[in-house]
């Protein structure tokens, strides 16, 4: 499956100067705040139940030969159910590879805001994670962008129906992809 | 095969190849195999220099001028298929000044230019082209003498491997026993499996061996470090106290080559009521389970059951896993298949090669749920191999001090030896038991102390 890392022409941008591109940038730090704290259970809070959430594996190709964005296998290739799933076993104390756990934190950026049809919206971030697990000095730096799109939800809120991640690496330089982006 | 001749290597401190894993007496592997450079570089010398290394999947460069790049070794290569079909391995460094001439991950070219003086090579390593010739060689240059070296190559189920060693045997004789098993796990439908896609690469900051040692394989630690899987996939929980466990373990003594649990039905076990468990635990798809029951002959069955064969190693770092998942709640339970790679990048890091390998028959639907399976289960987000690289960390700084350095690490849980054993090379009764992977470490050795 080709994914789109864009929204369709039909779609407008949304100024930083309009106050729905706050409400956008809320929800997205809120959504990256819970998972610094490590706080999954909340974090599913903020999915729709219809989600798909990519990341494509990644090659290095000439220029001219494409973006190097593979079709057919992905690092991560989730729905609701899967992540789910998931955060069930993270919570798990047994999920060896976050117990204890990674610190992390999620600098993210470069939020570019779109209205989309029936009401959805589309939004284009930088994200960098840092992550260092036990006394370890070293740290792994996680750099991609996302493409997500986000549906209204009640309260006037947000849930996340989309996300197709975009690493910056061919390959990772992180031993697993325990941590969500 | 030769007979090992035991010649008394020594690393520099005049520690003897033969003492890290010993040929007789208790069966411990020496941790400082896991952090010593100059261990290191031994083995880049002696096995990945010397033997036959996994590349590529056929199925990644179908058509002509199709290539990827790949390392045997730290050494590139690149490997491509040419307009006759055939599949070269060539080491991506100009025979000129030695930049490599293919930058790429993949694609697809009939030549490679270097760019640092413009030398054309075909795809089939020929130099066929330097720019100035005349000029600057004004004696002449024998062009044919300076084509990029080209390895020995040899395909078999689709897996391409590659060697530098003219003298090496010929891949099937490297193989040995391993390809009734490969046929079994890799050829068993018409048109046989096809990558999904391009591999996942992650780097694990471990030895290559920890990767390679755990498919070889271990089965003592799937209800531990899979703890929190242990209703996700059939088998993963543990009966500690069996010892009259039908899974067996197939090794290749000599090869080092290794299958982790089949299953053994007996004469007293009817062979469909296995069927079940082969394709649950074998990763093939129920329709197929279900259509064998009522038209497969007794001798293909049993074959078939074999196939249940859930995670092997060829010799040294190209591993199998093959199973049915669970992903989600609710959710039934999706067979696939990946192999696998472990990448050296040093003693002390891996770079880890995950693909997704589908039937090419198989539904487009069907492609990509296994494909989905897989990336859930194993590779870089898998639910499994999450646990796995942490467990190969710790093991990797834990072991690499003064004092861990001097350790051993046991491997002398011993299965017995199956008597009636029908295969080629051996198999070993009990689902736990570290013969495989001392098996493993022993054709380390043997290469080590040539």
């Amino acid at each position: 499956m080709t994914v789109s890392l864009d929204f369709p022409a039909s779609a407008k941008r949304i100024s930083s100067a309009d106050q729905r591109y706050g409400e956008v940038l809320d929800f997205l730090i809120d959504e990256a705040a819970l998972l610094d704290q490590q706080d999954l259970k909340a974090w599913l809070g903020y999915l729709d139940p219809s989600l798909v959430y990519l990341a494509p594996v990644r090659e290095t190709l000439i220029n001219g030969d494409g973006i190097g964005l593979a079709t057919g296998y992905n690092h991560f290739d989730e729905t609701f159910g899967s992540l789910a799933y998931k955060v069930k076993r993270l919570l798990d104390p047994m999920a060896w590879a976050e117990n204890p756990s990674s610190r992390t934190r999620r600098m993210m950026s470069n939020l570019r805001a779109f209205e989309l049809a029936d009401g959805e919206f589309g939004a284009i971030t930088n994200l960098v994670v840092f992550r260092n697990r036990g006394d370890d000095t070293h740290f792994d730096i996680i750099s991609c962008q996302r493409t997500d799109t986000l549906r209204r939800a009640e309260g006037g809120t947000f849930r996340l129906a989309k996300r197709i991640i975009l690493f910056d690496q061919a390959t990772l330089n992180t031993p697993n992809l325990a941590i969500f982006l | 095969m030769s007979a090992v001749k035991e010649t008394g290597v020594t690393l520099s401190d005049g520690t003897a190849i033969s003492d890290l894993v010993p040929r007789s007496g208790e069966r411990r592997v020496a941790a400082r195999v896991m952090s010593d450079p100059e261990i290191y570089r031994l083995e880049l010398e002696k096995i990945f220099d010397q033997t036959w290394i996994f590349v590529a999947h056929e199925s990644e460069i179908p058509g002509d001028g199709d290539f990827v790049t790949r390392h045997i070794g730290e050494d590139p290569v690149i490997v491509v298929r040419d307009l006759d079909g055939d599949i070269s391995v060539l080491l991506n460094s100009c025979s000129h000044r030695g930049p490599k001439v293919c930058l790429a991950d993949r694609g697809n070219s009939a030549t490679f230019t270097c760019p640092y003086h413009g030398w054309v090579y075909e795809n089939t390593g020929e130099l066929v082209g330097i720019l100035g010739e005349k000029l600057i060689y004004r004696n002449g240059i024998e062009k044919s003498r300076f084509g990029l070296k080209k390895a020995r190559v040899g395909t078999f189920q689709g897996l391409v491997f590659a060697t530098w060693n003219e003298e090496a045997p010929a891949l099937e004789e490297h193989l040995g026993p391993m390809r009734a098993w490969l046929e079994a796990v890799l050829g068993y439908s018409v048109n046989g499996m096809v990558v999904a896609g391009p591999p996942q690469r992650w780097i694990i900051p471990a030895n290559w061996k920890l990767g390679a040692d755990n498919f070889s394989t271990d089965n003592y630690h799937t209800s531990v470090v899979h703890a929190t899987m242990a209703d996700a996939v059939p088998g993963i929980k543990m009966d500690v106290a069996s010892t009259s466990s039908r899974v067996h373990n197939f090794t290749d003594p000599v090869r080092g080559h290794s299958v982790a649990g089949f299953i053994d039905p007996g004469p007293d076990m009817p062979s469909f009521a296995w069927l079940d468990i082969a394709g649950q635990i074998g990763g093939i798809p129920q329709n197929i389970v279900e259509e064998l029951r009522t038209t497969m002959p007794p001798e293909a069955v049993e074959m078939l059951i074999r196939t249940s064969a859930g995670a092997g190693n060829v010799w040294p770092n190209l591993s199998w896993i093959r199973s049915g998942f669970i992903c989600a709640e609710d959710e039934q339970v999706q067979p696939a298949v990946s192999i696998r790679y472990w990448q050296p990048k040093g003693p002390d890091k891996m770079e880890a090669f995950s693909w997704t390998l589908v039937h090419k028959d198989a539904p487009e639907e069907v492609k990509a749920a296994a494909s989905r399976a897989m990336a859930r289960s194993f590779g870089s987000s898998g639910n499994f191999e999450q646990d796995d690289a942490e467990v190969w960390i710790n093991i990797q700084r834990a072991t690499s001090g003064v004092q861990g350095r001097k350790r051993k690490l046991m491997y002398n849980a011993e299965g017995t030896l199956d008597p009636e054993n029908q295969l080629p090379g051996d198999t070993y009764k009990h689902q736990i038991s570290d013969d495989n992977q001392w098996h493993f470490y022993a054709r380390w050795r043997d290469m080590l102390d040539q």
